[in-house]
């Protein structure tokens, strides 16, 4: 059986408990509590596996323990040529280890595998439990505001919709950044509202004159207790549109990762035609998204030109969203068991006629702005992403293949629809903006002829199974979806009464975060936005940006509209008079 | 719970009579600053599409602005999670008096499928005025451009409360079975949404049925077999007719009793050959 | 750079008209459900289904009617309310101009239906019409006169009596046929 290599191997190192098999790829080892950051760094660095998820659980119900449980996804290095596990033994390894309620320490595996960082705080925020070892212990996703002892993820802390008082606007909490040592460093905060684009977050970088030496971050600006509020009060049947909602931009590919883990853990198998329409649907919203993205990294650059050109097409896009699904961003038709929507003869030509558009489109705009040398040097050699950092972090999507790791969810352990269809993993060498950029324009090819070949295939179907099936309360699998930006895991612990015991859901960039300080370090002030931008949390910009020289004590405001002409003209730096 | 409460000059500043007669002044261009106060980006991404040059609201003088001081209209989006309930409040008190407020997106109406979680606030109506509401999840850029004219003045608002009061008399709801028995129709109906979905279940539902009827003899399994499959003949869309195949051999064969030849034989469909 | 203007050139003026003129979306689009009060049977899937809760049937103050009420600012959209209606009752329209200004209770939708009382206990606990569809349901689908009197006479119970009355016909020794 497959995984069954890992755990032979990991037996030799480590005392195993206890293998439990949860489908056919994922199989689960109990180790000692002292044993688990040994083990977590043997398959992550010795067999070649990759940081998925970790989930923290209170299962004092079942178990008297609190549980962690650390999914890698054994699929080789991938540092070189060779590097990399034969496709038939690819699979998920999870290490789970049991805490109990009266110590609440586990021993941090963050030293040893740094990707575990921000999984680990996490970990004290909702369930109070403490990574002894672990170097930034600072509070990650709860407001700053949040009472100290309140874990809102433990079953017994409090009810989903307690609400503690909020403090009076005027003593606003403040948050505690890292900041290096030494003199002359400017300290320049970002956010957290700005204007051109998406989520609230709260950037400091610490500059050198215009370069960035270091950068620190505060975000979960929009944590709104989704795990909590699935686990009170959404059944099976609702879960699907929360984790939907999770982000507007990926929603869909958190919608299908929700539904499918659960489908996992009863090891439902839906309807081909089914599967070929959430490919379908999947793969639409990477054409949006990239678009997006590429829109926006001119955007940054102050090409504007090219960006409402993007924008122009990205419409097309948008209304074959709205053919195929009835809706522009959130598709609404993931349900347990297979989907609501059908696609009939009408959608099928209409899209096909749409995606000949966009794709030719697409073409004669790219060939433009590749064209355009003056372009093409504000992102070549910018925010490069070193490949051992890369390594070390675990991060996703376009962003790990642009530093030339062949890492995608839909090659690595092919989901629904994927083992049926053909298509080419885009990597480009080099891990700096142009390099993702250019992943993500190849990709925009491969999902035009990936929807293709869904609808020459399209089988002759239902679209959703019997609802026959039994919920096994206790029973948990990890669902994946390589959405936009990335893998999108989802692991559910399945309840009684059609309800999850737990549910966690991973966004692709929540793995791509913890890498950025190092993408900026050593690039130029006004490159900020642009490397955040090629991340593609679409962070172009802020709203009001404070200088502070530490040396001099001199403070300046700047406002958004500086630091953007500043982008784009590199020109006249705005921190020039307080030097 | 306690939550912000608006400082007594803010309110002075901001009577319906000020905020019209801003409006009446600022007709053909306006400044919008956007607040995301821990939306799912899907409203973002919605102004953003609304701003681009398919919709393009400078027409009417829309502009995004990067400041809230420079603002004349506050877009808020999300269900105020507790960290964006302070910026939020930052922004509104920096914007100048009298100010207009739009909630944009379900979250922000009254928020949406957050409204009871233990992190937000449920919309932002619950914590600063808001003067217009634009509803969607997210909203299409037409409902925003449409949103933003009602709340200028240049187009009509359209929705108004409804309140049914008196039951009446009520229509037939139940039909006559084509088979004397509504089992028939319900399982029909069942199988029919489970191949096709509720969009097009339903449509199927009604074009096999009259089929169904167009055989003259509704139990005749010889008979409906011939207008079955003259109509899946006929029919343009292909999914369409492979269903109709499909009902009739799954459920019809329960309620009428058929030989093994009665049943239709379906061809492989060929998708986008063209 | 040129070349962008060139493609700028080719393909000219794309600006939908809207507000000016419609703005016609696909079909099917998935708009502000619309409700049909008179089809309303009260049966509360709707209510159930719906992700956000921004559909509530509830029992009035009183308890003299059952009240359905949908809050379009809450809505999703995602038309579960729709695909789990038994009659129809509630469709999603192509209509997406939903914006309102200063009242928000334009938003809502709502309907009023007589409750039917428990013939055992006089409480409320179904809405008249759901009571009348479930028998005209019943009364096309081949059962037979005897079994459909009974129907008559459980349709008109709560639940709970319903329970009981059941408990006492099988403890009575009073023999139950389904046909």
């Amino acid at each position: 059986m497959k995984c069954d290599k890992f755990i032979e191997a990991l037996s030799t190192r480590v005392k195993v408990l206890e293998v439990t098999r949860q489908c056919e790829d994922q199989v689960t080892a109990l180790v000692e509590l002292n044993d688990l950051p040994e083990a977590v760094r043997f398959l992550y660095y010795d067999m070649g596996g990759y940081l998925t998820t970790m989930v923290p659980n209170d299962e004092r119900s079942i178990n008297k323990h609190y549980a962690l449980y650390y999914a890698l996804s054994m699929e080789g290095g991938k540092m070189f040529e060779g590097d990399e596990i034969a496709q038939d033994e690819k699979c998920f390894v999870t290490i789970k280890t049991l805490i109990s309620p009266d110590s609440l320490v586990f021993p941090s595996v963050t030293p040893l595998v740094p990707a575990c960082v921000w999984y680990e705080r996490e970990a004290y925020d909702m369930f109070g439990l403490v990574a002894e070892g672990l170097p930034d212990k600072r509070r990650l996703v709860l407001s700053d505001d949040w009472p100290d002892n309140l874990f809102p993820l433990r079953k017994d802390a409090m009810d989903y919709r307690y609400r503690p008082d909020m403090k009076d606007h005027y003593m606003e909490p403040e948050y505690e950044f890292l900041r290096p040592e030494g003199s002359g460093i400017i300290d320049v905060p970002l956010g957290p509202l700005h204007i051109t684009a998406d989520e609230p977050g709260h950037f400091r970088l610490f500059c050198d004159g215009d370069t960035i030496i270091d950068a620190d971050y505060r975000l979960f600006y929009q944590h709104r207790g989704m795990e909590k509020l699935a686990e009170n009060r959404m059944n099976y049947d609702q879960m699907g549109y929360l984790a939907e909602r999770v982000c507007g931009i990926c929603g869909y590919a958190h919608a299908i990762a929700c539904i499918e883990a659960a489908e996992k853990a009863i090891n439902l198998e839906i309807p081909a035609r089914a599967q070929a329409i959430r490919v379908i649907c999947s793969e639409i919203e990477r054409l949006h998204s990239h678009l997006l993205n590429i829109g926006l990294a001119c955007e940054v650059t102050g090409n504007y030109n090219a960006f409402m050109h993007i924008f122009r097409i990205r419409e097309y896009s948008m209304k074959l969203a709205e053919l195929v699904t009835g809706g522009r961003k959130t598709y609404g038709n993931v349900v347990m068991g297979g989907l609501r929507r059908d696609i009939t003869g009408v959608e099928i030509k209409e899209s096909l006629r749409i995606l000949h558009i966009i794709e030719t489109q697409v073409d004669e705009v790219w060939d433009a702005v590749m064209d355009d040398k003056r372009q093409m040097s504000r992102w070549k050699g910018v925010g490069i992403l070193d490949k051992q950092v890369a390594r070390d972090f675990s991060p996703v999507g376009p962003n790990i293949r642009g530093s030339g790791i062949k890492r995608d969810t839909r090659y690595d352990h092919p989901y629904d629809f994927f083992k049926q269809i053909q298509f080419d993993v885009a990597v480009v060498e080099g891990g700096d903006v142009f390099a993702r950029e250019m992943v993500r324009y190849m990709e925009l090819k491969s999902s035009v002829s990936i929807i293709r070949q869904c609808f020459e295939l399209m089988p002759q179907t239902a679209i959703i199974v019997d609802p026959t099936f039994h919920v096994k309360p206790e029973n948990y699998a990890l669902a994946y979806v390589e959405a936009p930006r990335g893998e999108n895991v989802h692991w559910i612990m399945q309840g009684s009464a059609q309800k999850v015991f737990r549910w966690r859901c991973r966004a692709a960039t929540y793995n791509n975060w913890p890498s950025l300080r190092f993408q900026f370090r050593g690039n130029n002030l006004a490159d900020a936005a642009l490397i955040v931008c090629s991340l593609d949390p679409c962070y172009s910009c802020t709203e009001r940006v404070t200088v502070v020289d530490i040396k001099s004590k001199k403070s300046k405001i700047l406002t958004h509209s500086d630091l953007k002409n500043f982008a784009r003209t590199q020109k006249e730096s705005p921190l020039k008079d307080l030097r | 719970m306690k939550t912000y409460q608006v400082p007594q000059e803010i309110q002075d500043a901001n009577t319906l009579e000020q905020k019209l007669e801003l409006l009446k002044h600022i007709g053909r261009s306006f400044s919008v600053f956007r607040i995301d106060c821990g939306s799912c980006n899907g409203c973002e991404i919605e102004i953003f599409a609304a701003i681009t040059p398919l919709w393009d609201p400078e027409r009417f003088g829309f502009k995004l602005v990067a400041n809230p001081r420079h603002a004349d209209i506050l877009l808020c989006t999300g269900p105020v999670t507790r960290q964006m309930y302070y910026p939020l409040l930052r922004a509104y008190e920096a914007t100048p008096d009298p100010k207009i407020v739009v909630a944009l997106g379900a979250c922000g109406v009254s928020g949406g499928i957050f409204y009871d979680a233990y992190s937000v606030l449920s919309g932002i109506d619950k914590i600063i005025p808001v003067d217009a509401y634009i509803p969607g999840c997210p909203p299409h850029p037409a409902s925003i451009i449409y949103g933003l004219t009602t709340a200028l003045g240049v187009m009509e608002q359209k929705l108004q409360k409804v309140s049914f009061e008196h039951d009446g008399d009520l229509p037939p709801l139940v039909e006559d079975s084509v088979l004397g028995n509504t089992l028939f129709e319900r399982d029909l109906l069942v199988q029919a949404k489970k191949l096709m979905s509720y969009v097009f279940g339903r449509k199927l539902f009604d074009k096999y049925i009259s089929a169904l009827t167009q055989s003259g003899n509704t139990k005749d399994a010889k008979a409906t077999k011939i207008s079955i499959t003259e109509a899946m003949r006929v029919e343009d869309d292909p999914r369409y007719a492979e269903c109709m195949g499909i009902l009739h051999n799954e459920i019809y064969t329960q309620y009428v009793s058929c030989e093994e030849e009665d049943k239709i034989e379906l061809h492989r469909v060929k998708w986008g050959a063209k | 750079m040129m070349k962008l203007l060139d493609i700028s050139k080719k393909y000219g003026e794309i600006t939908h008209k809207y507000p000016f003129e419609p703005y016609k979306v696909c079909e099917n689009f998935r708009g502000k459900p619309a409700y049909i009060f008179d089809l309303c049977i009260g049966c509360a899937a709707c209510g159930i289904a719906c992700p956000s809760n921004a559909i509530t049937v509830q029992l009035n103050d009183n308890q003299s009617k059952l009240i359905w009420e949908f809050d379009c600012g809450r809505c999703i959209f995602c038309g579960r309310c729709d695909e789990v209606c038994p009659t129809g009752a509630i469709k999603l329209s192509e209509e997406f101009e939903l914006a309102v200004k200063f009242d928000k209770s334009a938003l809502i939708q709502r309907g009023e239906l007589d409750v039917q009382y428990c013939t055992t206990c006089k409480k409320p606990f179904s809405a008249k019409r759901l009571v009348k569809y479930s028998f005209d349901c019943l009364s096309k689908a081949n059962v037979s006169e005897k079994r459909l009197e009974e129907a008559k006479e459980y349709l008109c119970m709560c639940p709970t009596c319903k329970k009981t009355a059941t408990v006492a016909t099988f403890t009575s020794g009073k023999e139950m046929v389904i046909e």
